[in-house]
């Protein structure tokens, strides 16, 4: 029981962590304020470290309430955005991650995982549009590499902090997700 | 979990270059269109509401009927979303819309403005 409510903690701190990066981020002004939309990307982080030491579902159910906090803050379009730009990228960096052989860097992950999360929205917002919206599609790509390099090397920085965790390296069961539903 | 390189492998490099360049490239074929001879087109999930012909409507504000949120400004030829009630104001932060295939997003009230070619079709 100790080590479940542990791994609970840990997991609610990672989701908290993940929301406050995103807080930060939207305090930054519009890096390209010609191209709106273009963001630094930190909770990225969190969701890359669940993926190398915490699990699939770790990262999974993080990007999943995150995505809820966004519905309660900001709404369903809102949501809809983030679930879709999150479930790529997340996506993405699991299929990146089980071809072993290539073994691809924290920047390379983290890189594919910021230029998905970019279409994913972009999809997201085609959706809701009713239209392709793709003409961002240039600039979200390039911007998807330079903030995928800088939140690859932020997460190599931190890493050292963040592995700490022990008990997260065990998979969290299902009972651990329930409770962490129950704790909030 | 293994410990993986901190930095790119040369296959990764390559690859990331090759993909800046093709994001590059198909960016400066976008903003080739001309400046002149277009209208916008003003979309509510998906439907037309208005087109603005850039060429004949007067510096101005633009409001659509029934709509209290959103407001379009043209000014020389351009357009954009102005004094939109929105939690972000990505769409107003998008500028002046000024060459073919521009477009602005107000992905809240969802509305978007993309500007055409006069007479080009709807999709094209």
């Amino acid at each position: 029981m100790k080590t479940n409510v542990r791994t609970v903690t840990n997991l609610g701190l990672l989701f908290a962590l993940s929301v406050v990066l995103s807080l930060v981020e939207g305090l930054v002004p519009p890096l390209v304020p010609s191209v709106p939309g273009i963001k630094l990307g930190l909770a990225n982080i969190v969701t890359m470290y669940c993926l190398f030491y915490a699990g699939w579902r770790s990262a999974c159910l993080v990007t999943l309430l995150k995505s809820g906090f966004v519905f309660l803050t900001r709404g369903f379009t809102a949501f809809l955005m983030s679930f879709a730009g999150g479930l790529c990228a997340v996506g993405i960096m699991l299929l990146l991650l089980s071809f072993k052989r290539l073994k691809p860097s924290y920047q390379m992950v983290s890189v594919c995982g910021a230029v998905f999360h970019n279409i994913g929205q972009l999809g997201a917002a085609s959706l809701l549009l009713g239209t392709l919206v793709f003409g961002y599609l240039p600039v979200l790509l390039l911007a998807g590499i330079v903030m995928g390099l800088i939140t690859g090397t932020l997460l190599r920085i931190v890493l050292p902090a963040l592995k700490r965790f022990p008990d997260l390296q065990k998979r969290g069961k299902i009972i651990d997700i329930l409770l962490f539903f129950v704790l909030i | 979990m293994a410990e993986r390189k901190s930095t790119l492998h040369r296959w990764e490099l390559i690859a990331l270059a090759a993909v800046a360049a093709v994001a590059v490239a198909v960016f400066l074929l976008m903003r080739r269109g001309p400046g002149t001879n277009l209208e916008a087109r003003i979309y509510h999930s998906g439907e037309l509401v208005k087109t603005v012909d850039l060429d004949r409507v007067p510096d101005g504000e633009i409001d659509l009927p029934g709509e209290q949120k959103v407001h379009f400004e043209v000014k020389d030829h351009q357009i954009r979303f102005a004094r939109v009630d929105c939690p972000d104001k990505i769409c107003e932060q998008a500028g002046f819309l000024k060459k073919e295939g521009d477009i602005a997003v107000c992905m809240p009230n969802q509305y978007h403005v993309k500007l055409y070619s006069k007479g080009q079709g709807a999709n094209g």
